[in-house]
């Protein structure tokens, strides 16, 4: 039976800070993630590539009874009290989620097919999927750049999963066309503030105004691997952990292609804080020039495999695409 | 752990390709510059063709081939990045906005080539008799450069009509009185022009033979 836990703090930066349940639970949990945090992302004149390092508290969870496709069962479980117009996904311990198409009393329907990875008697959790209102305030409450329309607010690029990617803004409304409100660049007026932004996706913060905008993004924190799909030429991915992953310990290794040299290799793509990017890559080494190991282009051989990610990267592909589990690091288990 | 392989190498050195996001749009709140056709009439809501891409042609022969009533060249002669949208916004016509994305290589039709947005007053490129375009002063940015295409407006600020009118006339759109337009200038004979021209050479021919 399913039991409520307590939550963690977990020190991140200058202090912690415990989030109050701002959702209903659908049922008592035992979640395998507790501690909540925040982060300050300081967001510069132009394109800052970052991700959301933090997901929402459990609101389900429990072992699965049965699977059958993309039909996940819990007949212990009461799945009905989800808010159908919010975005879910179902997670497991071993990196496996998915987000959840429909619900139907104990059984969840999942967007795509994960019954390979998972199986009768699986823990998993249900999280509600953060949206664009929960991360930056349902009216703005972070402070974006807003303007009368889209040409005058700043804009959230967020990946739609074909290589390009959907723009959601907040307007002050132009008391012609636009109401008060998120938007979707292309939906006109419909408010857009239940817009999902799924955990593992990387986003661009487009900042119209001249001077910085210091936004801090709360929530709890995932601690167990996650299944990354890297199916774009340049896929923009949250590092997802909001402290301690370096290139190493996140275990991109297991999915990245390797070459002999940056350019027969995958790069990842890490914002520099200064409008620019630096590019690592895994390398077989070559023989002449290069160890094996992580590098940065710009650092020949030297051994890259301690450099921190980035609240979000873009991943580029020179090979085949591929679905990577990245790995938490190591203390988040005692977490 | 996965071995790069030759394809692979082979893709990296010949040019990678990004997928470009661009905010295609005439929508600036009460400062739009709104689409209207030839009789500056706006084009109806849901209606009309926009699209983005270039011209295999300078842009005096295009100036040419819309005096000349050569629309079909004009259409022949545009390369169309991704896909088109229909003019609409907030169900009001005259305006439109979207998020045109695809992908841009270096050394393909589109890298490094400025950018003009068509409007057309059908559904199609080729189904339409009046046409805008409009050169913006924007090129198509090939990798690496993730946020080097960003917003094409149509706005004499960014760029200049090729083939239209633009700022000579105003139209009133629901609450936004008198906004500028842009105009849709005929590029292809209407068929009762086709007639006129059809029956002065028949009558000429007619007037030679019995001669």
């Amino acid at each position: 039976m399913n039991k409520l836990s307590l939550i963690k703090p977990l020190l991140i930066g200058a202090g912690a800070l415990s989030i109050g349940a701002g959702i209903a639970l659908a049922q008592e949990v035992e979640a395998f993630t507790k501690p909540v945090g925040y982060q300050t992302h300081v967001m510069k004149n132009g394109f800052n590539v970052f991700g959301v390092n933090f997901v929402n508290a459990p609101l389900v969870a429990g072992a699965l009874t049965g699977v059958n496709g993309t039909t996940l069962t819990d007949t212990n479980a009461d799945f009905s009290g989800l808010d159908t117009a919010l975005q879910h996904t179902i997670e497991f311990e071993d990196g496996s989620w998915a987000v959840i198409a429909s619900i139907a009393g104990t059984n969840v329907t999942t967007e795509s097919n994960i019954s390979a990875q998972v199986a009768a008697g699986d823990r998993y959790i249900v999280r509600q999927v953060k949206t664009i209102g929960e991360i930056f305030g349902p009216e703005n409450e972070s402070g974006l750049e807003a303007g009368t329309d889209a040409n005058s607010s700043d804009i959230i690029w967020v990946p739609d999963g074909s290589g390009g990617f959907r723009k959601l803004y907040y307007t002050i409304g132009d008391g012609f066309f636009l109401t008060p409100g998120w938007k979707d660049l292309t939906t006109a007026d419909e408010n857009q503030a239940d817009a999902g932004i799924l955990f593992t996706h990387g986003l661009i913060f487009e900042r119209v105004a001249a001077e910085d905008l210091e936004v801090i993004v709360t929530g709890h924190v995932k601690t167990t691997p996650t299944d990354v799909v890297v199916d774009q030429e340049y896929t923009y991915l949250s590092r997802i952990y909001p402290t301690g992953s370096t290139l190493d310990n996140s275990s991109l290794v297991d999915g990245v292609t390797i070459g002999d040299s940056a350019t027969t290799s995958d790069n990842v793509w890490m914002p520099d804080g200064s409008g620019g990017f630096t590019k690592n890559y895994y390398t077989t080494g070559d023989g002449f020039f290069l160890t094996e190991g992580w590098k940065d282009v710009a650092t020949g051989d030297a051994d890259a495999a301690d450099t921190e990610t980035t609240s979000g990267y873009i991943m580029q592909i020179v090979g085949d695409t591929y679905t990577v589990t990245v790995t938490p690091p190591d203390f988040y288990a005692d977490l | 752990m996965k071995i790069a392989a030759t394809l692979a190498a082979l893709v990296a050195l010949t040019g990678v390709s990004f997928g470009a996001s661009i905010t295609v749009t005439n929508f600036r709140s009460a400062n739009t510059n709104l689409v209207a056709d030839s009789s500056n009439t706006l084009i109806p809501n849901n209606s009309g063709y926009v699209a983005i891409g270039v011209f295999g042609a300078d842009d005096a022969q295009l100036r040419t081939w819309a005096s000349s009533l050569q629309g079909a060249e004009i259409a022949n002669a545009f390369v169309q990045f991704s896909n088109n949208v229909s003019v609409g916004f907030n169900n009001f016509g005259g305006i439109y906005q979207t998020v045109i994305s695809g992908a841009i290589s270096a050394g393909d039709s589109f890298a490094g080539q400025n950018v003009y947005t068509v409007i057309g007053n059908s559904s199609s490129l080729a189904g339409s008799s009046e046409l805008l375009v409009f050169k913006h002063n924007h090129v198509f940015m090939a990798d690496p450069s993730p946020t080097a295409n960003t917003v094409l407006m149509l706005d004499a600020e960014a760029g200049e009509a090729i083939i239209g009118i633009s700022g000579e006339n105003t139209a009133s759109l629901g609450p936004v009185i008198d906004q500028p337009t842009f105009q849709t200038v005929t590029v292809i004979p209407e068929p009762s022009s086709i007639l006129l021209l059809l029956s002065g050479a028949g009558a000429f021919l007619l007037r030679r033979k019995r001669k």
